[in-house]
């Protein structure tokens, strides 16, 4: 077989650095010049930030202990993995994670009605997914009353507030959701 | 360093390709920088300061090295500026692993939240730098037509 002979330049070290930085001094100055043209575009009223609202609320921890235990309907999601919320999750609450949240909407929310007022939560603070999650619910399925326990798991185990299995309580298996 | 014809051609594939994920990185957070800030938050690794400097800053320093792999211009740094990106990428998603924390990406759209997917996407485009690492340039790049040897 007929091999090609490549030969190294023997790049100069410190070229290659030296033009890496180039690169990247490059690409900050692009974001730079687009930050200076936005500034300047908005000073002059040319543009507007879009507030686009997604119906998006924050509930504490106490707004969701009184939502769970008054016999008002709300939906309560779990947004973590399927296996976070087996060890342990919300009373009442439902499953959708996020990365599956095309399939498992589908199933459990289709037949919901859209003002039914859900609570999504993930695992602490430091997730973000319950808010991704929220806003999903709200722009692709219409749901106009989508608040978000920013707290989440951790917040609720914290406060020593009842939690459940999923063989104890699982509102799929009330929703004749069988999986 | 001797490579099969095949190979050179394959350094040109991966170069382009490389070029074309990291551009299309970089415009997708461009097109939306709220949400990238957003994710940036979330993973809880840069001080407040940073979180919007960096979330302004990286999706061009993305988009920039994304256009100078494509083109084949300055490989070797392109190799090495996009290898530092993937590292970081990498780094930041193992210590969310490690945390146990569940975030939304940020790569592509913003819809990925297996992390280990994503580390596992970054470690492959790290092996594809290594690749292109191995040669000084590739077929049909800027760098043959200016720096001819």
């Amino acid at each position: 077989m007929e091999l090609v002979s490549i030969e190294f330049r023997n790049p100069d070290i410190k070229l290659v650095l030296l033009r890496a930085l180039v690169i990247q001094i490059l690409g900050m100055g692009a974001g730079l010049i687009y930050t200076v043209i936005f500034i300047e575009q908005f000073l002059l009223g040319n543009v507007e930030i879009s507030e686009e609202q997604d119906d998006i609320t924050y509930v504490s921890l106490d707004g969701l202990q009184n939502a769970t235990q008054s016999k008002s309907q709300i939906l309560l999601i779990d947004g973590r993995s399927e296996s976070a919320y087996h060890e342990g999750h919300i009373p009442g609450a439902v499953n959708i994670p996020y990365i599956q949240r095309d399939y498992f909407s589908e199933q459990l929310l289709s037949n919901v009605a859209r003002e039914t007022p859900i609570i999504v939560y993930c695992s602490s603070k430091n997730c973000n997914t319950s808010i991704e999650l929220a806003k999903f619910l709200s722009r692709k399925f219409g749901f106009t009353q989508v608040q978000v326990f920013e707290g989440g798991w951790e917040e609720w185990v914290k406060g020593e507030n009842p939690t459940c299995l999923c063989i104890t309580a699982c509102r799929q298996v009330q929703m004749g959701f069988d999986r | 360093m001797i490579l099969y014809p095949k190979m050179a051609w394959a350094g040109t594939v991966v170069r382009v390709f490389l070029g074309v994920i990291l551009g299309w990185a970089g415009i997708v957070k461009i097109r939306n920088p709220e949400a990238f800030i957003e994710i940036v938050k979330a993973y809880n690794l840069l001080p407040e300061e940073l979180v919007v400097l960096w979330g302004i800053f990286l999706p061009y320093i993305e988009l920039v090295t994304g256009l100078f792999l494509f083109f084949g211009l300055w490989h070797k740094s392109a190799v090495l500026s996009s290898s530092v990106l993937f590292l970081i990428f990498a780094a930041a998603v193992s210590i969310n692993i490690l945390r146990g924390a569940d975030i939304a990406c940020g790569c592509f759209g913003f819809n990925e939240t297996n992390l280990y997917v994503v580390l596992l996407q970054d470690l492959v485009f790290l092996l594809c730098c290594c690749f292109l690492s191995l040669s000084e340039s590739t077929p049909y790049s800027l760098d043959n037509f200016l720096y001819p040897s």
